[in-house]
């Protein structure tokens, strides 16, 4: 998830006790998702909560994660959204 | 439903000496629980009172505000509010509990750190928990 969310969409990774990814775009915080100290592993209730962050669905966000949705796409969303 | 913890162990950590350590302040090269094991007791005991007092605030501001749940996924708890939403994970509902909170000071103030540059739907977030630490400020 991390690779995804840094390399494949742009998000910025914050340091501190919790990972807290932010995404900028234009000059503004459009996104913010994090991964806690807790997580040992990502399943769906968690994607799930990660994706509603980022501003999509849990189907768009597994899209993302496959390989079946680009960062273009994902941006498009946004500002769909209004951001 | 979310319950506040009870405070059975004294935090060793409050938002204050946080922000000190996220600023490099230090403690001499020290740690911050070794540096507080070095007071005095008394010392040690008003600390631990005032975090507390703090971190039962906190719960209470956050049970009113946000109203995280508590739930099983897969082998572990995730305690989550469908507000912002922000969630904590842990081996027992305590942990995920434990780890929502820490989770909710972190993020609040990653936002307040960026807040000029926030777009629409951080800054709604923002104003939620500005909320949350706006009553416990007031105790």
């Amino acid at each position: 998830m991390d690779h995804v969310l840094v390399n494949v969409l742009g998000y910025e990774r914050q340091a501190g006790r919790h990972q807290i990814y932010v995404l900028r775009l234009r000059g503004k915080q459009v996104a913010c998702t994090l991964i806690s100290h807790g997580v040992r592993e990502i399943g769906d209730d968690l994607m799930a909560v990660m994706a509603q962050q980022m501003g999509i669905t849990l189907s768009q966000l597994r899209k993302l994660v496959a390989g079946e949705m680009s960062r273009d796409e994902y941006y498009g969303l946004l500002q769909e959204r209004g951001e | 439903m979310y319950t506040p913890l009870a405070a059975a162990t004294p935090p060793n950590l409050t938002r204050d000496n946080l922000a000190v350590i996220g600023r490099g302040g230090g403690f001499g090269g020290s740690s911050l629980p070794e540096t507080l094991a070095a007071l005095p007791m008394r010392q040690q005991k008003r600390l631990a009172d005032e975090a507390r007092t703090y971190y039962q605030a906190l719960d209470r501001a956050i049970g009113r505000i946000l109203a995280p749940s508590v739930g099983r996924t897969g082998d572990q708890f995730m305690a989550v509010d469908e507000v912002i939403p922000l969630y904590g994970v842990g081996a027992t509902p305590d942990e995920a509990i434990a780890d929502y909170r820490s989770v909710v000071v972190e993020y609040y103030e990653s936002l307040e750190e960026d807040v000029d540059e926030l777009g629409q739907a951080l800054q709604g977030q923002l104003a939620v928990l500005r909320q949350v630490f706006g009553q416990v400020d007031q105790g």
